[in-house]
């Protein structure tokens, strides 16, 4: 096995194989710090480019812009509350409240060393795993997915910093969205009237841009200021104790880096869901669950090292299986098609060079990049001293141009600026906008396995109380849903215990 | 003016919601069975959750009791805008939107950067022209040359 692993990263360090991967790796931190572009498009640019080289260089390419695009997505995500692609929303939740408290460069130095170690620990466990992937993929069938997003769900909404019911609405509001259109699940259009555009449904990348990067700007232009309140309040110089930070909470990366490998490993379950479920369950586990979404730097480690280490395992079933796990896996099996090499069981057996050559060119990517973006860091920062009305202009160009450039459908600026006003009024009301995306990220999933599960149940509900992983997603979710009421009970405890110590 | 112990607008969003889901329910009955089994049901477990969040933002015992358990966080650190200033906002964003399909690419960037700059932020007009012939190339080389992507040429000069 070691010879494998060695002669795929002896592979990689070759002159050709390294320019291409820094080429890739500065392609993936531009179109991932763009919102509206992101690994997809940036594949799909280069995937005509890769046509004349050799299958592993194509692949060192395309494991240089994979590697990159989260670090790329989290450093907009961070200093303008726009994520660059959707996994790096979670990034926003707490890494937008310690730019405006001044700490962007802690925050970006956190996002970069927690990608590193994230896909570090992922690769680490991708290499371990890939002699038995093909079993641990197994044991997750349709009961399992659709448990898998309930469960997702449910954790994102409970981590909406005391909005519990508010983050389950935004949830269901989501899972509506979700519904529009044609679904291949019941052959039946729904919610379209008429209109060609929403057959498709109502596409991700345009709603995401529109409630995050949208509905921030409009909610700065309101606003006025900066992003980062003063400009006295903007300590550039504090990204290396961001990289302190991410080794003071080895354990929330080594827990977000595991969550990004499971599910990662998960076909059809997205970096969203990878980084959202570190988030939540690092929030769940804390000590001061409340002190999240106001800038705990433990909520910028756990959603970036989840959302790198799961690059390397969603390679499992696009590899394994041909089943992508989202639209940059997609372009990348079709890298894949490209080069003559075939995704299925035998390409694990046939092609363990190339597929440990990938793996390692990931991991490279990844850390040179958050290298860079520590580079960067000081100019960076700055961005979020420049006055509101001269910055959302320029950002709200790039993000209509970039929701149009999704599929270039003049639509999508529709929807766009549909979900932006949206976000803002949520905003406003202080409802979670993060369950909407999840949601409409899970919905049409979650319907699919519904369906399939009771298919293979004969309509019989018991499908889910028959297996050993469905058993076990169930008890998470009913520990999910007890959790803040015995945890309200607990510190009410503690309260009274307190009290009555500290009286008289 | 206030009902059940709570000012009027404290219900409006979660009343607007419910309006919203009413419609996407009476819409969704006129599917075929097999078809809403879905979005029916989720549209009515929305409906049970926003009763919840209705009750919740009442100042009765138990809608303080429900926004204890349920949202103990919510509605505590909003800043107050003018209501002005912030229709102005959605409106400019609106109106940027709508140039698009109007007028296309190349020409909204143009005038909305400069529009936004002079009439917002109050900036000189070299600085105004030169952050909108900025951001009209940026757009233009990224998307149009890099991408290879036909922008978007508006409804008035032909688009569809």
């Amino acid at each position: 096995m070691l010879d494998i692993w060695l002669s795929g990263f002896l592979g990689l360090m070759q002159a050709r194989e390294l320019l291409f991967l820094g080429f890739g790796m500065v392609i993936g931190l531009f179109f991932g710090a763009i919102p509206g572009l992101g690994g997809a498009t940036a594949l799909a640019l280069l995937m005509p480019l890769t046509y004349g080289l050799e299958p592993f260089t194509a692949l060192a390419l395309s494991g240089g812009v994979m590697g990159a695009i989260p670090m790329g997505g989290s450093i907009t995500a961070i200093l303008l509350n726009a994520p660059g692609t959707a996994p790096n929303a979670a990034t926003c939740l707490d890494g937008h409240p310690l730019a405006q408290q001044g700490k962007a460069g802690m925050a970006i130095g956190a996002a970069a060393s927690a990608n590193s170690l994230g896909g570090i620990i992922g690769t680490l466990s991708v290499l371990a795993v890939l002699p038995v992937a093909k079993e641990l993929v197994l044991l997750f069938g349709p009961p399992e997915f659709f448990l898998l997003t309930i469960f997702a769900l449910l954790t994102v909404a409970s981590a909406s910093h005391g909005k519990l019911l508010r983050g389950l609405v935004t949830g269901a509001l989501g899972l509506m969205v979700s519904f529009v259109g044609y679904s291949d699940v019941t052959g039946g259009e729904r919610y379209t009237f008429g209109n060609d555009y929403l057959w498709d449904g109502i596409h991700i990348v345009p709603a995401l841009i529109g409630l995050f990067a949208v509905a921030e700007m409009i909610n700065l232009m309101a606003k006025g200021g900066s992003v980062a309140r003063s400009a006295e309040t903007v300590q550039i110089t504090r990204m290396w104790s961001g990289v302190l930070e991410t080794f003071r909470h080895l354990g929330t990366v080594v827990r977000g880096s595991l969550i990004g490998t499971l599910i990662g490993a998960i076909p059809g379950e997205s970096g969203t869901v990878a980084a959202f479920l570190s988030y939540s369950l690092t929030a769940q586990a804390s000590k001061d669950p409340d002190s999240f979404g106001k800038g705990n730097i433990k909520g910028v480690i756990a959603p970036e090292a989840a959302i790198n280490a799961k690059d390397g395992s969603a390679l499992i079933p696009t590899i394994a299986f041909g089943i992508p796990s989202g639209a940059e896996m997609a372009v990348f099996l079709g890298i894949l098609v490209l080069h003559g090499l075939q995704p299925g069981p035998l390409m694990l057996i046939q092609n363990q060079r190339e597929i440990y050559g990938l793996v390692w060119a990931l991991t490279a990517s990844c850390i040179l990049a958050s290298s860079i973006g520590l580079l960067f860091v000081r100019p960076l920062s700055f961005i979020t001293v420049i006055d509101a009305q001269v910055l959302a202009p320029l950002v709200l160009c790039v993000a209509l141009v970039g929701s149009y450039a999704v599929n270039g459908t003049i639509e999508n600026v529709v929807v766009t600026a549909v979900f932006g006003i949206l976000g803002y009024i949520m905003i406003r009301f202080d409802y979670p906008r993060l369950t909407v995306v999840i949601a409409m990220v899970l919905g049409n999933t979650a319907e699919r396995s519904f369906k399939q599960a009771m298919l293979m149940g004969d309509g019989h509900w018991s499908i889910f109380l028959t297996r050993r992983v469905s058993l076990i997603l169930i008890v998470l979710i009913v520990a999910l849903l007890l959790w803040p009421a015995a945890r309200a009970i607990l510190r009410r405890r503690d309260r009274t215990a307190l009290s009555v110590r500290g009286s008289p | 003016m206030t009902l059940l112990g709570s000012p009027l607008r404290q219900y409006l969003p979660a009343l607007g919601l419910l309006a919203a889901t009413a419609a996407y329910l009476w819409i969704g009955y006129g599917y075929k069975p097999e078809v809403r089994a879905f979005p029916v049901g989720v549209g009515w477990v929305m409906m049970a959750l926003l009763a919840l969040d209705l009750a919740a933002r009442t100042g009765t015992r138990p809608g303080r009791a429900l926004r204890r358990w349920l949202n103990p966080a919510a509605d505590t650190d909003r800043t107050v805008l003018p209501l002005g200033r912030q229709l102005a906002a959605v409106l400019w964003v609106a109106g940027f939107a709508a140039l698009l399909l109007l007028v296309g690419v190349l020409a909204a960037v143009p005038i909305f950067v400069f529009g936004s700059l002079r009439q917002r932020a109050r900036r000189g007009l070299a600085a105004c022209l030169g952050a909108a012939a900025g951001a009209t190339l940026f757009v233009w080389v990224l998307f149009s040359v890099l991408l290879r992507l036909a922008l978007y040429p508006g409804l008035l000069f032909g688009g569809a």
